[in-house]
C-alpha cells in the first residue's frame, strides 16, 4: 500500500536526519564518559567497543539493521544496559501523568465546545473562547511553576514534586490514589490540550450544526438532546479524536519541559540527558520510537477515515 | 475623450500620492532624527519624565500614521470604503482581536524604546552583591535579580530579544515557504513529491528536541560554533541566540510551505492565470505577481500565530539552558533562574514578571492571529 511506503520513507528520513545530527557532532561520547582524567587507552578500548571507530557510513548501516531487527543498542551514558530497558523504565511514569493529562482535558473540552457551539455568542460560548485563547498562549513550564509556588507552597495542598514509588501507581488503588500528587503535571499539561480541544470541538461542532442531516433529524421531530448528542457529535468529533491520538505523542516533546519543572524522571528528561551526555543510541531511540508513533496514528487515523466517510479514498 | 479624462485623473492621483509619501518620508526621518537626539538616556536622566516622553512621542507617530492614512484614503479611495477599512472593521467587532492588536503594539513600542522605557542601563555593576536578589521596591518595581541587575529593566530589554527573534525567524520562514511552496505547487513532479517527503518527515519530529538536538550540534561543532561565535560578536549579538535562530529558521517552514502549496494549487487553475499565460506574461512574473502574491492572507494568519510560536520555543530552550547565554536577558533564561527558587515565595517574584510578560505577549500574537483569520476570511481553517 502507497501510504505505507511512504510512511516507511518518513521514518528512514528521520533516521537519517538524526543519525546525522547526532553521530556527526566532533564531540567524543567516550571522552565524556570517562571524563578528563580518563586515559587514551581506555577510551581507544571504549571507543572500540561502542563502535565509534568505524567509519560512518558502516555505523550508520549497522544501527539501522540493528533497528530493523529491533535492537536499539547499548546506552551510552549507562553502559551496558539496553537503551530499550530504559525506556520501558521510564514510559510508564510519563504514560501516567500523560493519560490522566488527557482525561482531564477532554473531560472539560468535549461538553465546553459543545455548549459553546450550540449557543454561539452566548456568555458561555465567550468564556469558552477566552479561556481556550488562555489556554493556548499560557508557556506550560511556567503554568507549572505557579502552580508550584501557589498550590504546593503557599496553600500546601500537594507535594511541589510527585513522591509516589516507582510502578505504585500504575497499580488498580494506586491509579486513583497517586492523582493527588500527580495533580499538578496533570494540570500543568493538560491545560493545553484542553484548550486546543475545546477551540477544535466548537468549531468542528459550528460546522455540523448546519449540514443537512442535521435539519432532517431535527424535522423528523427528534428531540434536541438527541439530535446533538447522537447526530451531530458524533460527526465533530471526528477531528476532536484524531487530535487527542496525537496529542498524547505531543506530549513526550513537551514533556521536555514540564519534567524540568517538575523534577519527574520520565521520558522527556531521559530525552534531555542522553542529548547532554551525548548517548546517541538513546536520542536515536527516543526519537525512531516517537516518530514511529506519530506515522502509526497518522495511518490509522487515514484508514478510520476511510472506513467513517466513504467519500475519503484510499490512493 | 472620457478615457482621455479618466488618464488624466489617474495621473494626478500618481501625483498626489507620490507627493504625499514624500511628505510622509520627510517628517518620518525629522521625527527619527528627535528621537536620537532628544529622546535619549542622556538627554532624558530622569525615568519618569523619560516615560512621558516616549508616550508624547509615541503619541505623534500615531497622529502621523493617521494622517498619512485619512490622505491617502481620500486620494485613492474618495468616499467609498476601501479594504483596510473593511479588514479593521471586521478585527475591531471580534474583541478579542482588538485586545491582542493592542497588547502586539504595546509589547512592541516597549521593545522599540527598550532602553529609554528600562530604569537602567545594561552594564556591569562592580558592587552587585548589595544589589541582588532585592524585592519589589519603589527604585525596582519587580525587584533585582541574583546578578543585581532591575528585573523591570532586564524584562524590556528581553522584549527586543522576543520580538526581533519573532519577526527575524517567521520572515526567514515565510520566504523558504512561499518560494518552495510555490514551486511545489506550480510544478509538481518529483519535487514536490522530494519537498513533500522532507517536511512529512519535519513535522513528524517533537520539534522542540529537534531544535534542540540541532542547536546542541552546533554548539558542539568546534568549527561552526567559532564561526558562529565571531559572527556574533561582530554583529554584537548573543552567539547562542544566533544559532536558536538558524534551527528554528531551518526547521520552522512547513506550516508556511503546506498552506501556500494548498493555495497555489488551486490558484493555479483559476482563469486569470490563464489569462496571464495568453496575455504572455514572464515565467517569473505568473510565479510571482500572480501566484505568490495571492497566497499572502493565508500566510500573514500562519506567520502571526509563527511569531508566538518562535517566542515560545525560544523562551522554552533557554529556560532549559540550550538557548541565550547567561548574560542576554531573554525571558526564557529568566524564568530558568525563577524556576530555581520558585519553592520561596520570598523570590517568586523572579518567576511571577517574565513570565507575565512571555504570556501576554503570546497571548497578543494568538488572539491577533486568529482575528486577522475570522477578518480575511471565516470560513478559512488552519
Amino acid at each position: 500500500m502507497k501510504k505505507l511506503a511512504i510512511a516507511v520513507i518518513v521514518l528512514l528520513g528521520v533516521y537519517t536526519i538524526t543519525f546525522f545530527l547526532t553521530f556527526m557532532l566532533p564531540g567524543d561520547p567516550a571522552r565524556v564518559s570517562l571524563g578528563q582524567h580518563g586515559s587514551e587507552e581506555a577510551v581507544e578500548l571504549i571507543r572500540a567497543q561502542w563502535g565509534l571507530d568505524k567509519p560512518r557510513y558502516v555505523q550508520y548501516y549497522s544501527y539501522l539493521s540493528n533497528f530493523i531487527k529491533g535492537d536499539f543498542g547499548k546506552s551510552f551514558r549507562y553502559y551496558p544496559r539496553d537503551v530499550i530497558d530504559l525506556i520501558r523504565y521510564r514510559f510508564p511514569i510519563t504514560a501516567y501523568y500523560g493519560i490522566w493529562s488527557i482525561i482531564f482535558a477532554v473531560i472539560i473540552s468535549i461538553p465546553l465546545g459543545i455548549v459553546a457551539a450550540y449557543k454561539q455568542n452566548s456568555i458561555i460560548d465567550n468564556i469558552a473562547v477566552l479561556i481556550s485563547q488562555i489556554g493556548v498562549s499560557i508557556p506550560n513550564f511556567w503554568l507549572g511553576m505557579m502552580l508550584i509556588a501557589i498550590v504546593a507552597v503557599k496553600l500546601g495542598w500537594v507535594n511541589p514534586v510527585p513522591e509516589v514509588p516507582y510502578n505504585y501507581y500504575w497499580t488498580p488503588v494506586g491509579f486513583f490514589t497517586s492523582l493527588k500528587d500527580y495533580a499538578l503535571p496533570i494540570i500543568t499539561v493538560g491545560t493545553g490540550m484542553m484548550a486546543a480541544n475545546t477551540r477544535l470541538t466548537r468549531s468542528s461542532m459550528l460546522e455540523v450544526i448546519r449540514e443537512d442531516y442535521v435539519t432532517l433529524a431535527r424535522s423528523k421531530g427528534l428531540s434536541e438532546r438527541k439530535v446533538i448528542l447522537k447526530h451531530a457529535l458524533r460527526n465533530a468529533l471526528i477531528p476532536v479524536v484524531t487530535n487527542v491520538g496525537l496529542q498524547f505523542l505531543l506530549l513526550v516533546g513537551g514533556a521536555v519541559l514540564t519534567e524540568t519543572v517538575f523534577g519527574i524522571n520520565g521520558l522527556g528528561k531521559l530525552y534531555i540527558d542522553a542529548i547532554n551526555y551525548r548517548d546517541y543510541p538513546t536520542v536515536i531511540a527516543l526519537t525512531l520510537i516517537y516518530t514511529g508513533g506519530v506515522v502509526i496514528v497518522n495511518l490509522i487515523v487515514d484508514l478510520l477515515y476511510a472506513r467513517i466517510d466513504p467519500r475519503v479514498s484510499l490512493r | 475623450m472620457e478615457h482621455e479624462q479618466y488618464l488624466a485623473l489617474e495621473k494626478e492621483k500618481k501625483a498626489q500620492t507620490r507627493k504625499l509619501y514624500l511628505t510622509f518620508a520627510a517628517i518620518a526621518v525629522v521625527l527619527i532624527l528627535i528621537k536620537m537626539v532628544f529622546i535619549t538616556r542622556s538627554a532624558i536622566p530622569t525615568w519618569g519624565v523619560r516615560l512621558v516622553a516616549v508616550g508624547i512621542y509615541v503619541a505623534i507617530w500615531a497622529i502621523v500614521i493617521d494622517q498619512l492614512y485619512k490622505r491617502w484614503k481620500a486620494i485613492t479611495y474618495p468616499g467609498e470604503l476601501n479594504p483596510i477599512q473593511r479588514f479593521m472593521m471586521r478585527l475591531y467587532r471580534n474583541k478579542l482581536a482588538t485586545f491582542g492588536l493592542f497588547i502586539v503594539l504595546f509589547i512592541s513600542v516597549i521593545a522599540i524604546f527598550a532602553s529609554e522605557i528600562a530604569i537602567y542601563e545594561r552594564r556591569y555593576n562592580s558592587d552587585w552583591k548589595e544589589y541582588s536578589m532585592m524585592p519589589p521596591s519603589r527604585e525596582h518595581p519587580f525587584g533585582t535579580v541574583s546578578s543585581g541587575e532591575d528585573l523591570f529593566s532586564l524584562i524590556c530589554y528581553g522584549s527586543q530579544i522576543s520580538l526581533v527573534l519573532g519577526l527575524s525567524v517567521e520572515f526567514v520562514v515565510v520566504v523558504i515557504g512561499i518560494t518552495l511552496g510555490v514551486i511545489s505547487g506550480y510544478y509538481g513532479g518529483w519535487i514536490d513529491k522530494l519537498i513533500n517527503y522532507f517536511t512529512d518527515v519535519i513535522m513528524s519530529f517533537p520539534f522542540l528536541i529537534l531544535v534542540i538536538v540541532l542547536v546542541g550540534a552546533l554548539r558542539a561543532n568546534p568549527a561552526l560554533n567559532d564561526q558562529i561565535v565571531d559572527f556574533g560578536k561582530t554583529v554584537g549579538m548573543d552567539s547562542h541566540l544566533l544559532m536558536v535562530f538558524v534551527a528554528l529558521s531551518v526547521f520552522g517552514w512547513p506550516g508556511v510551505f503546506r498552506q501556500v502549496r494548498g493555495q497555489v494549487l488551486s490558484i493555479k487553475e483559476r482563469d486569470y492565470i490563464a489569462a496571464a499565460k495568453v496575455v504572455g506574461a514572464s515565467r517569473s512574473s505568473i510565479l510571482f505577481r500572480h501566484t505568490a502574491i495571492n497566497t499572502l492572507g493565508p500566510v500573514i494568519v500562519v506567520a502571526t500565530l509563527g511569531i508566538a510560536g518562535v517566542i515560545l520555543t525560544e523562551a522554552g530552550l533557554s529556560f532549559l539552558g540550550f538557548g541565550a547565554d547567561i548574560t542576554t536577558p531573554s525571558w526564557g533564561r529568566l524564568l530558568s533562574e525563577g524556576n530555581s527558587f520558585v519553592t520561596q515565595p520570598k523570590y517568586l517574584y523572579l518567576a511571577v514578571f517574565p513570565g507575565l510578560a512571555l504570556f501576554f505577549t503570546i497571548l497578543g500574537f494568538t488572539t491577533l492571529g486568529d482575528g486577522v483569520r475570522d477578518a480575511i476570511d471565516p470560513r478559512l481553517k488552519l
